[in-house]
């Protein structure tokens, strides 16, 4: 029953890394906006999530760091309802964010944007009377109580949020993004707002991330600052770009390869010396595997499927 | 006051240079490289094991660090951009590939040397007033160090023979190669000046305070700060944002609350990307009407 547990626990995470891979593709695979800020996104949906769901008070916190009288703003509200609210305050966060964000040229963006997400991790770890800082948040329940049900709606709202951008790929919206990654002018030209299209994709994007880290909040049960790192990011980046960008099968495809068997699957081999060693190791073969995908086979192992015309008629 | 003008003139010493070094990089290759954080970090571990573990002293393993940086920037050249950018791909492609390669360096630090922070060992001196700075015989060679090695580089841009094939290649790669320019040895000699700067302002920040292995992607931000806030076509403007970040910097951790520090330099480079995105130093006037016209839809 031991591997039955393992396997669980590494497609959960498979499925929740998913959900903020398919997100990526509507930013970057769609529209190209190159998000280097899914941390912190993640770590807003994360966030809302847990403090709306928390006990209100216990022991730990209160000795740890003066909180006396149980900890600020823990409203023990239900599950469902720290999703939505996940949802809809990362959408926030992502239209505030985008508004001086999405003016600028692609490269641009991609620096802004890993600066956004220092900041919310900053932000995270030192506003004490909203997020405890370092100590994070624990004790957030599971929704049903039981592994296996959750782990069946995680894989609900991953099915989901796959529909939702499989839609959007053929929808008119999403016609209109795709113009604006292949051109601008001739999208403008039509009468397309290209500041509007960037900013749909984007805050639609943000609000899967904001699921995303609200999935991740319940799973874990325990939320700390230190996992909204830029390594977060760049995991998320580098299985999309070896999966098949723009393809969302090969987004699964790449999740299941890279997070599943890389980074998840070799924990159970046996440790060499220190206990950073592992990581370490694994990350170093993940970087060099992005590295030569992009060298050898830039459009993923499994490509975007060329577009008939009838489709779109 | 005085305080702020002391740590801002430290904390613009170990910007000034890495931003000078990127900003060399960035205008000769065309593209943003986001190993140069972990560039940073390198150097200033590559200076730690020669000053540490080998015991020499700290003027000797610095030029050593900076030598073997430089090799280490020309090999990532070589082995990963060179071919992507014979391939004529998109400058986007080549950042993801640069944060590809970043992530490998970073973890080879982590690997060799643990997720702890490091010090140098060098002496430690008592520190005096000078005029209205408070500073130590180290902090002043370090402010020293920068200023002469900031002037040599624009003085070398200016005046020798590489300064003009770097201006020639970066305004223009076709002509210059037309004209018989090797533009694989100018890239090679950018790449080596960008690495030295990286790793002098990587041993910088670990001479003023601690170094650790996932430093990198941290500063590489605060440098891109700096370099958007000057102008990034600008080698004067990345030193003279660097001087405007780091007083940002330190008036915030003065007078607001120190761990924001870092979020304003990067409120102040989103502010410069909307008033003025080629930087206060670049050739364009001010849009105030994007500054103001926050809603209105772009029509490019």
């Amino acid at each position: 029953m031991e591997i039955f547990s393992w396997i669980l626990t590494i497609a959960t995470i498979v499925a929740i890394y998913s959900i903020l891979g398919l997100a990526l593709n509507i930013h970057f695979g769609y529209t190209n906006l190159p998000n280097f800020g899914i941390a912190g996104f993640f770590a807003v949906g994360a966030y809302a999530s847990a403090i709306l769901t928390a006990p209100h008070r216990f022991r730990e916190m209160e000795i740890f760091a003066g909180f006396a009288g149980g900890m600020p703003g823990r409203f023990e509200y239900p599950f469902i309802i720290g999703l939505i609210a996940a949802i809809v305050f990362a959408a926030i966060v992502g239209f505030l964010i985008g508004i001086p964000l999405l003016r600028l040229r692609e490269d641009y963006l991609a620096v802004a944007s890993i600066g956004v997400a220092e900041a919310i991790h900053y932000f995270a770890l030192n506003e004490l009377w909203l997020t405890t800082g370092s100590a994070g948040i624990r004790l957030i329940p599971m929704p049903t109580g039981n592994r296996y049900l959750f782990f069946i709606i995680v894989l609900l709202i991953l099915a989901v949020v796959f529909w939702i951008t499989q839609r959007f790929y053929r929808a008119p919206v999403g016609r209109v993004w795709r113009g604006v990654r292949e051109d601008e002018v001739i999208t403008s030209s039509l009468g397309k707002s290209i500041f509007n299209a960037r900013m749909w994709s984007w805050v639609v994007g943000c609000a899967i991330m904001g699921a995303a880290g609200s999935l991740w909040a319940h799973y874990a049960m325990a939320i700390q600052p230190g996992e909204f790192v830029p390594t977060t990011t760049f995991l998320v980046w580098i299985f999309v770009m070896v999966g098949g960008l723009r393809n969302n099968w090969g987004i699964l495809l790449g999740a299941v390869l890279i997070i599943g068997f890389f980074e998840q699957g070799t924990r159970f081999l046996p440790a060499l010396g220190a206990p950073y060693i592992m990581p370490a190791i694994r990350h170093i073969a993940v970087g060099l595997l992005l590295i030569l995908v992009i060298r050898f086979r830039p459009q993923g192992v499994i490509p975007e499927r060329a577009s008939r015309i009838e489709a779109h008629i | 006051m005085d305080e702020l003008l002391s740590y801002g003139l430290l904390t613009f010493a170990t910007l000034a240079l890495p931003a000078l070094g990127l900003c060399l990089a960035i205008k000769v290759t065309k593209y943003f490289n986001l190993t140069y954080g972990d560039i940073i970090t390198a150097g200033a571990f590559l200076t730690l094991l020669c000053n540490l573990t080998f015991g020499l002293p700290m003027v000797i393993s610095l030029i050593i660090g900076m030598a073997f940086t430089a090799a280490l920037g020309v090999f990532l050249h070589k082995t990963i951009f060179k071919p992507l950018m014979d391939l004529k791909v998109n400058p986007l492609t080549l950042l993801v590939v640069s944060l590809g390669a970043g992530f490998v360096v970073r973890n080879l630090i982590l690997i060799g040397w643990g997720p702890q922070p490091f010090q140098f060992s060098i002496p430690l001196a008592r520190a005096k007033h000078i005029g209205p700075l408070f500073l130590t015989t180290n902090q002043i060679f370090i402010i020293l160090t920068c200023i002469l090695v900031a002037v040599g580089v624009f003085l070398m841009l200016r005046y020798t023979q590489l300064g003009r094939l770097m201006r020639a290649t970066s305004d223009n790669p076709e002509l210059s190669e037309i004209r018989g320019i090797s533009i694989e040895r100018v890239y090679v000699y950018t790449w080596i000046i960008a690495c030295a700067l990286a790793a002098l302002g990587g041993v910088f920040m670990g001479v003023l305070g601690t170094i650790k292995s996932g430093m990198g992607i941290g500063v590489l931000v605060t440098i891109f700060a700096c370099l958007i806030v000057g102008g990034i076509d600008n080698p004067y403007g990345a030193v003279f944002g660097a001087l405007i970040i780091a007083f940002a910097m330190e008036a915030t951790a003065i007078w607001i609350s120190p761990p924001y520090k870092v979020i304003a330099a990067y409120l102040l480079m989103i502010i410069i990307l909307l008033v003025k995105p080629s930087g206060l130093l670049g050739g364009e006037k001010i849009q105030w009407k994007y500054f103001l016209g926050f809603l209105r839809s772009r029509q490019s």
